[in-house]
């Protein structure tokens, strides 16, 4: 067996599918642009068949639950010793354009003045439907969302955000909007990094930017099943169908529109909605950003092991998008990530023997090119904003790096602790990490 | 210093292929991105093409919503479906956009619509206006005849007790009951 043949070949393998996968992305973006603008000139309701094959479509009211009430949004604010930045959020609710909502704070046990301060909250601003559930001991994420659905939101619809994270006014009407389609069962925001002038905060924006650019592609396809938490709305029907939050995975977000599509996607899906713009913070640390992407990674994993059968699965319930695409580049960019270092190695050293910058320079190239056409063709931004953006984007090739490593190291934690990804825990507890408003906290505080 | 070249590789004997084949991937994936760029530019052409396609079709389209509401809607235009309906439609002033909206037939927002999917809540007072007619025999849904069960014959202009009340002086009686008694009566 020739070993360099066989590396010559994953490396170029590799190699194309990702220019190719750069390419459909930008490709998919500009075509969702031109569907979200026509979406929005040419509103029609779309009435349900009679029938209906076996998927979240089919989810059924039961007499038990508390009854829907029409048109009401159940906002759900997950917080967790959330104390600099919990009155921020409920701040950005209070300022939607959209007046029908109950706003619940699931408190998971916080330690701190969370409790206090949204009770002073409620004090403060009477004609808001806010309530506040407590945790009597830290029974993780998912478990303390669960308990605010199960037993107290009314609601037709849900939306769920972190409390380190904002809404934009007309957030809610726009992710209500989607709604007007009865086969979308959820809608993914437009998660943006609040504004941020070091590195980390930079790299985090473009990696956000970019990241949610590449679900412009996979709504289009209908392949879309990794719905963050933040500011994700969902009919409440589908999260009984579904019984609501898995607690066994780190990532209780991506579990729970996983297990959605899982029911199918052909007809009911995820949509991704470009309008519905979150803020949310960026983490300060090299270690916090670790930590977090570790998070993210376990959570990840786990859910792609846990729905595995839905890769290459031939079920009339999926659509190939999905099964032959979606699920098996997810896996994939798992497997590239750990022998990133030796591809890497191997495109230097060719280039050096060869005396061929063109792959360096090549690569450099398209990453900046891809920035700027992010940059330039995001629909939210202000002229000021990309113009700043478009600044900081030769240097995105370079940031990107930092991300590989953190990713990387991530990934081999998670092969080191693969054993919970197998036999996971019941339960997951969760800590905030430190952010922006904690520091300007502590800095009023001194 | 070590110059790169003199680092052994590990199978030398096919340094020189590996070093083609290298180069030769090369101009393959250069040629692929100049064809994606292309690929991508005509696209985005496209999308700036296609929004402002929608965004003037969505202006036209909020200028006309603008100018219609104004204009009255003929009661020939409104959909009618049982003859209890008929008999008490509603003003052409309800009959703008606004009112059908409210009255969650042609729901324009997910809400409404999504209602009309879900068990049916209680219907606010001003929603049902449509279902008055009930209001007047004073009696329940399910005691009203069904459009399948109602006589074919139409009914009287003017409706009439059957049995004459008690107290004649306590009914009230508007000028339009007039005609209609003269017309009933026996006398010559």
């Amino acid at each position: 067996m020739d070993i360099a043949l066989v590396i010559f070949w994953l490396f170029a393998g590799v190699s194309i599918l990702y220019v190719v996968h750069f390419g459909l992305y930008l490709v998919g973006a500009n075509f969702y642009d031109i569907w979200q603008q026509r979406r929005k000139a040419m509103k029609r309701v779309r009435l349900p068949v009679e029938y209906e094959a076996e998927c979240a479509a089919t989810a059924t009211w039961t007499r038990r639950a508390l009854p829907e009430v029409p048109g009401l949004v159940s906002i759900v604010v997950a917080a967790h010793n959330e104390e600099p930045v919990i009155v921020r959020t409920l701040d950005s609710i209070r300022r939607s354009t959209y007046r029908t909502f109950e706003v619940f704070v699931a408190d998971d046990a916080s330690t701190d003045l969370t409790g206090r301060l949204v009770r002073d909250y409620q004090v403060r601003h009477p004609e808001m439907n806010l309530r506040i559930v407590r945790m009597r001991k830290n029974v993780g994420k998912g478990a303390a969302l669960n308990s605010v659905l199960r037993r107290h939101a009314r609601g037709q619809f849900v939306m769920t955000l972190d409390a380190d994270s904002i809404i934009e006014p007309d957030a809610i009407t726009n992710a209500l909007s989607y709604f007007d389609d009865p086969y979308v069962a959820g809608v993914a925001a437009n998660v943006q990094v609040l504004e941020e002038t070091t590195v980390l905060g930079i790299l985090q924006r473009f990696e956000h930017m970019i990241g949610y650019r590449s679900k412009k592609l996979y709504s289009l396809l209908n392949c879309e099943f990794v719905v963050g938490g933040v500011a994700s709305t969902y009919r409440m029907r589908v999260l009984r169908k579904v019984g609501f939050y898995d607690t066994d995975t780190l990532t209780e977000d991506i579990g729970l529109s996983t297990k959605i599509t899982s029911l199918g996607n052909r007809r009911f899906r995820m949509i991704y909605g470009a309008d519905v713009v979150a803020k949310t913070e960026g983490v300060l640390t090299l270690r916090a950003l670790a930590k977090q992407r570790y998070r993210w990674k376990y959570g990840s994993i786990q859910n792609l092991v846990k729905y595995r059968g839905m890769t290459f699965n031939p079920s009339r319930r999926y659509t190939g998008t999905l099964t032959y695409y979606r699920m098996p580049m997810a896996l994939l960019s798992e497997f590239t990530l750990l022998v990133s270092p030796l591809a890497w190695t191997y495109a230097v050293y060719w280039s050096l023997v060869t005396r061929t910058p063109a792959l360096i320079l090549g690569a450099y190239a398209t990453i900046t090119a891809y920035t700027l056409l992010t940059v330039w063709m995001d629909e939210n931004l202000t002229r000021r904003e990309r113009v700043r953006l478009s600044v900081y984007a030769p240097t995105a090739y370079f940031l990107f790096y930092i991300m590989d490593l953190v990713q990387l190291t991530a990934a081999v934690r998670c092969i080191a602790r693969s054993r919970g990804l197998f036999r996971r825990p019941e339960i997951n507890t969760w800590k905030s990490p430190q952010r922006a408003a904690s520091l300007v906290v502590v800095t009023r505080a001194a | 210093m070590t110059r790169i070249e003199s680092v052994a590789v590990a199978a030398q004997s096919t340094f020189g292929r590996d070093g083609a084949m290298f180069e030769s991937l090369l101009d393959f994936v250069a040629q692929l991105s100049v064809v994606l760029w292309i690929l991508v530019t005509l696209t985005a052409v496209m999308r700036f093409v296609g929004i402002r396609i929608y965004r003037r079709s969505a202006a036209r389209i909020a200028r006309v919503e603008t100018v219609a509401p104004a204009a009255p809607v003929s009661a020939a235009a409104v959909p009618t479906t049982t003859p209890e309906i008929d008999l008490v439609q509603p003003a052409a002033g309800q009959l703008t956009d606004g009112g059908l909206v409210r009255l969650g037939v042609f729901g324009s927002t997910a809400a409404e619509k999504d209602a009309l999917l879900v068990p049916a809540e209680p219907v606010g007072g001003e929603l049902s206006d449509v279902m008055t007619t009930d209001a007047v025999t004073n009696s329940t849904f399910g005691e009203v005849l069904q459009p399948a069960e109602a006589p074919a014959a139409g009914t009287a202009s003017v409706k009439l007790p059957r049995h004459a009340p008690r107290n004649r002086r306590a009914e009230h009686r508007s000028a339009a009951h007039v005609p209609a008694l003269a017309a009933n009566s026996t006398e010559p």
